[in-house]
């Protein structure tokens, strides 16, 4: 089998959301159609209109790292450190990063937002002086695990992660690299961040209900609720993985992606560009519609997005459609920003190991223009060997990505 | 896990067409200008609405493609498969600084709604993928040091992974930015830079450059101390050789770290 075409597997994550900080903690509370939105505590929110959020209240401190120096660096930064670390370790490959080629291709939408803001609210001035910024948070990150191989950050806002999962993907097809640290990280819930999406209109404004505010789908839904966290995973080739034995967690099997060229914001009513990324990511992993077991939704809870997907999966899933399970897990996560698909591919990786397909909590009046083959409230066993993930940004990225079971 | 020799006698690289490519700079007085009347100076044109929100980075990227179109004529060519990737070094800065001033004295009203979809790094990958109607996949690198190599690993990824005809790669950043020992106009001197390259499939006839992006092999990664900064100052060099449409017959190189090294060679241009 050409290198080009070599299947690439998923050996290794790393992660952190509400639900705790790792894999088995996840997708526990992925499964259990629990909510991990609450109200804000950590700032004022008296003033904002949306006072909920699933926030991450800390993030332990990696083994080999300095607790006080971690301590100290910006939440962003403590979350791709840990993400990185962590999805190494549950590789196996810890010991061995040295020897190979490791290439780390990171989501990270907002990183020198979120590091200014936060160094500014405690009384610095790094914002005043880019000038003296001497390294990105993706390169540091190398340097400190010690990798050799090529290193990027990217963002396409809400589809970053799945950008970067394929991006590893081709390297790895490429023969870049040995193998990729692939994911994103965003920890979105500040001040100005809440203050924005807020004047945008986009949040839930339940702020005296925060476990049933994100309600993807439902007939009363009103807006995103922001969450924080991130997913990082080890992909390598199934050549090099079965060498090793390794265990496979899923195969990245196939991308796909589109622009609207619509609006910065609001998704288009044409869903031809949406569904041409699915359309694109299905023939990519050689599945056809009827194929599909699961569909992570990008479903965010905004009344025109929720029924703008349902009208892209129509098209590019047809009559196949109805009988596809699925479910929005933004339900329970919150909207992780540009990290969000790759908690969602975590979320399908679940899917793919525990045999059941997560829910859309808070599903209690499906809105008719969202017809679709939900998984309402409870967690469901289901046999799933091919699952789907949707992310579609701001600025118009449509991005599909298909995970399948290892055989 | 001891086959990386055997993985680096396989490893690809990629080459793509240079078709236009153009550096603009403009003042802050300039954009401003423009944004309130664009003129025909925007390939497609746009309106002045349209342009009220756009972040000057933004403002840049479709400049400096407008120009690139007009160039080498491109205009009537269809974009719409074609992708887009920009490196736009700190964007928002400017904008989440009045962001913070105005939220410290009007609370959370006061936090522009506009910081989010309009002054972040996905901002001007987006605001050219609507101008151009480019449906193809748009993205950006990281917005801080290192990401003009980040959006050349990007582009050279795309083209292979989506088989795309064509690629913008914009690439801006301020020349001079806030001067903040001038507290009432520090961004009196602000020059915005952008590099616009019109890269399609290696093979293109209508070409005058070639771009290729080499895997890594032992020597390159033994070489590379993966000193971005001195990867960048390589790479400026390296666009500029091509914005100045100087003959290199034997190429110019830059890292991009990792081992992998970008290279640009003049070509002859088919009638």
């Amino acid at each position: 089998m050409s290198q080009e075409c070599e299947p690439v597997w998923i050996t290794g994550v790393g992660a952190v959301t509400t639900f705790g900080h790792t894999f088995n903690a996840i997708s526990d509370g992925l499964l259990s159609g629990r909510s991990a939105v609450k109200f804000i505590e950590s700032f004022d929110v008296s003033q904002h209109p949306s006072q909920i959020a699933a926030q991450v209240t800390s993030i332990p401190c990696p083994v080999g790292c300095d607790p006080l120096e971690f301590s100290q660096r910006v939440p962003l930064a403590q979350c791709v450190e840990w993400c990185c670390r962590t999805a190494l370790m549950d590789a196996g490959l810890w010991d061995q990063r040295h020897e190979l080629r490791i290439g780390l291709a990171l989501g990270l939408a907002v990183e020198w937002m979120q590091t200014w803001e936060f160094d500014r609210r405690h009384g610095g001035q790094r914002i005043f002086h880019p000038e003296q910024e001497t390294t990105s948070l993706s390169r540091a990150t190398s340097r400190s695990l010690g990798l050799r191989g090529p290193v990027l950050s990217l963002s396409a806002a809400c589809a970053s992660g799945n950008h970067a999962l394929a991006l590893g993907r081709q390297w790895l097809r490429m023969g870049w690299v040995d193998c990729c640290l692939a994911g994103a990280c965003d920890m979105g819930v500040t001040p100005l961040s809440l203050a924005g999406f807020g004047n945008l209109r986009a949040l839930s404004h339940r702020n005296d209900e925060p476990s049933s505010a994100s309600r993807p789908f439902d007939r009363q839904r009103d807006g995103m609720v922001l969450g924080e966290g991130g997913a990082v995973f080890v992909l390598e080739s199934e050549r090099l993985a079965r060498r090793r034995r390794a265990v496979g967690r899923a195969e990245v099997a196939g991308f796909g992606a589109s622009s609207d060229a619509f609006h910065m914001v609001i998704p288009g009513s044409d869903p031809v560009p949406g569904s041409n990324a699915v359309r694109a990511a299905l023939n990519d992993a050689r599945v056809t519609p009827a194929e599909i077991d699961y569909i992570n939704a990008h479903a965010t809870s905004t009344p025109v997005g929720d029924a703008s997907e349902t009208r892209i999966l129509q098209l590019a899933l047809g009559d196949d459609l109805p009988r596809v399970p699925i479910s929005s897990t933004k339900s329970m996560t919150g909207h992780l920003l540009s990290a969000a698909s790759a908690i969602e591919a975590l979320a399908c990786v679940t899917a793919l190991s525990q045999q059941a397909v997560p829910a859309t909590i808070n599903l209690d009046d499906p809105d008719p223009q969202c017809a679709l083959c939900h998984i309402p409230n409870e967690a469901q066993p289901r046999r799933v060997r091919v699952t789907a993930s949707n992310s579609f940004g701001f600025g118009g990225s449509n991005t599909c990505l298909v995970l399948r079971a290892v055989a | 896990m001891k086959d990386s020799a055997a993985n680096m006698l396989e490893t690809a690289s990629v080459a793509m067409a240079i078709v236009a490519a153009v550096r603009v700079r403009h003042t802050l007085e300039e954009l401003t200008a423009l944004r309130r009347c664009p003129g025909d100076r925007f390939e497609p044109a746009v309106t002045a609405s349209w342009l009220k929100t756009q972040d000057d980075h933004s403002m840049s990227t479709l400049l400096a493609v407008s120009a690139a179109i007009r160039q080498q004529g491109l205009r009537g060519t269809d974009f719409a498969r074609w992708g887009i990737v920009t490196a736009n070094r700190f964007i928002g800065r400017h904008a989440l600084l009045n962001s913070i001033e105005r939220f410290s004295q009007d609370g959370p009203w006061g936090a522009s709604l506009h910081v989010v979809p309009m002054n972040s790094p996905h901002s001007p990958a987006g605001a050219l993928s609507l101008s151009l109607g480019s449906r193809g996949p748009n993205l950006t690198s990281g917005s801080g040091l290192g990401a003009n190599a980040e959006a050349f690993l990007i582009a050279a990824s795309l083209m292979t992974q989506h088989s795309l005809p064509g690629l913008w790669l914009v690439l801006t950043e301020w020349e001079n930015d806030r001067d903040e020992s001038d507290p009432n106009d520090p961004l009196r001197s602000a020059v915005c830079c952008a590099t616009a390259l019109a890269l399609r499939p290696a093979d293109t006839v209508h070409q005058f450059g070639c771009l290729t992006v080499h895997g890594p092999t032992e020597e390159s990664l033994a070489q590379d101390a993966n000193d971005f900064q001195s990867n960048e100052a390589a790479l400026i060099d390296l666009l500029t050789t091509i914005t100045a449409w100087d003959d290199v017959p034997l190429g110019v190189e830059a890292p991009l770290g990792g081992g992998l090294r970008l290279t640009y060679r003049r070509t002859n241009a088919a009638e």
